[in-house]
């Protein structure tokens, strides 16, 4: 069974890349996107993801406050969440661990790091 | 009956090489009439029929057997039409007998067997012809077949297993010769990493390092380092095909950064002009209206540096349409960054790979293309 990734970021180019990229990986897995915060809550109802890579800075819905709105949901807690932003002051690193977030991956991506992410969290 | 009815039916037997008839009825005129003038000329006759007619069987006989026709194939043999005529009518004048010699009878039979041979031959060669006509088209259209299987199967880089099995069972059932295989496979290979490539320079500036993720295409691809180098022209041609090349303005003091950059800006299209200092830049911006600056930060001693070019560079209008690029160094970044840089301005350093730098170029060049394309 295919393992799920919500990749969430308002730049259609960054989620094509991203898609891209776990095309090119060969492994199992499905990529599902959304365009901010809110659509991401949105869609695991629809659809539980194994793993979310979330853009920080977005229209709508942040990505600070979709993952606090996450992590206070019982049934979607335990989905791992990686900060996916080009920030990378220690202050934003510090601020989304202390949200919940497993990883903070600083932005421009490179695609084998950013697969052995992935790859770390989905176990696939 | 009377001499001339025999020789007539002599005649009727003679055409149908009917020769002991033909013979009984010459002598039954001669026994009847035995002065008659066409009793000899009908014996001649008759000799020169039995002779043709017998030298037409030996041939056929003779060349059928090594050529081993079929029964379908047996050759028409045309029986050679009576050379000689005769009015038998006693009443009506003779007409002179015509007799060819044996030599051109013979020689028309086998003219016209040569004939029918070359015919043979002919169709023959139309057959094998059409043959392989058939046996091309069946492999074109298995190599198409396979391009396609393989196309879809290579899209996302080398197949996996099952994938790859599953193609190799095409390959059996379409009776595709393996370096026929070998050879469609790594062309569409290639096709896919140098559409991944385009891809992917195309989002360059999402990526950290351009270099290293042409590298993970290479191992997704599996592209060897030699298939790279062979067709490493083929796909910069193919990359820089769209962009725009003009001039370039390299304004280095350092001699081995300029023999080290030039020499590949040329390569994929540039006119390049260098510069050993800013105001020896200056002098040559007059005469060259350059597409492009690329300058070095570092200056000679007492010279202007690449920042305070920058700054003068600014202050010209007509330069308001030509990408500045600074080559810093990495301890640089962060001051250039707190610069407020303009679009088309940009910063790389100077310890970046050549094709990185050329990314650079191309992207501020595009953006001046698209800039002026929307003022006119």
């Amino acid at each position: 069974m295919s393992k799920v990734v919500l990749v969430v970021d308002d730049d259609e180019d960054n989620r094509d890349l991203v898609k891209f990229v776990i095309a090119r990986s060969r492994l199992d897995i499905e990529c599902v996107v959304a365009v901010n915060g809110q659509e991401a809550i949105d869609s695991l109802k629809i659809k539980r993801p194994d793993l979310i890579l979330m853009d920080m800075q977005m229209p709508v819905m942040d990505g600070y406050m979709a993952v606090s709105v996450i992590k206070r949901d019982p049934l979607f807690r335990s989905i791992p969440i990686v900060a996916f932003t080009a920030q990378a002051r220690p202050e934003d690193i510090a601020r989304t661990r202390s949200l919940g977030c497993v990883e903070h991956y600083t932005k421009p991506m490179d695609p084998e790091e950013l697969l052995n992410t992935i790859q770390k969290y989905i176990g696939s | 009956m009377v001499a001339k009815d025999h020789l007539l039916a002599s005649d009727k037997y003679l055409k149908n090489n009917i020769f002991d008839k033909a013979r009984e009825e010459i002598q039954n005129a001669s026994q009847i009439d035995p002065t008659n003038p066409y009793i000899s000329a009908f014996e001649e006759r008759l000799r020169l029929f039995e002779e043709a007619y017998t030298k037409q069987h030996n041939n056929i006989n003779l060349q059928a057997a090594p050529q081993d026709y079929n029964a379908k194939d047996t050759m028409v043999i045309t029986r050679p039409q009576p050379v000689l005529s005769v009015n038998p009518t006693p009443a009506s004048p003779i007409e002179p007998v015509q007799v060819s010699s044996k030599e051109e009878l013979l020689t028309s039979t086998i003219m016209e067997m040569r004939q029918q041979i070359a015919e043979l031959n002919r169709a023959l060669k139309l057959e094998q012809v059409a043959r392989e006509e058939i046996v091309n088209q069946q492999l074109e259209a298995s190599v198409r077949q396979l391009r396609s299987a393989l196309e879809k199967a290579w899209q996302f880089g080398a197949p996996k297993n099952p994938e790859a099995e599953e193609l190799q069972r095409l390959v059996r059932i379409l009776n595709i010769p393996s370096e026929v295989e070998t050879s469609i496979t790594r062309e569409v290979k290639l096709m896919m990493y140098g559409k991944a490539v385009k891809e992917v320079i195309a989002k360059r500036k999402l990526l950290r390092s351009s270099s290293s993720t042409l590298e993970w295409l290479r191992k997704i691809y599996q592209i060897s380092i030699n298939e790279y180098l062979e067709y490493e022209s083929h796909f910069l041609t193919e990359l820089m095909t769209s962009q725009f090349r003009g001039t370039i303005l390299f304004v280095s003091p350092d001699v081995k950064l300029r023999g080290e950059f030039i020499p590949r800006f040329k390569e994929i299209g540039f006119a390049v002009a260098s510069a050993s200092s800013a105001e020896e830049a200056l002098e040559k911006v007059e005469k060259l209206n350059p597409s492009i600056v690329l300058c070095d930060t570092m200056s000679e001693k007492g010279g202007l540096s690449g920042f305070k070019f920058l700054h003068f560079w600014r202050t010209r209008s007509k330069n308001q349409t030509v990408p500045f690029i600074l080559l810093c160094e990495p301890s640089e970044e962060n001051q250039i960054r707190a610069s407020e840089l303009k679009d088309a301005e940009g910063f790389i350093p100077k310890t970046c790979e050549f094709d990185e730098i050329s990314i650079l170029v191309n992207e501020k060049l595009q953006y001046i293309r698209e800039y002026i394309g929307s003022l006119t």
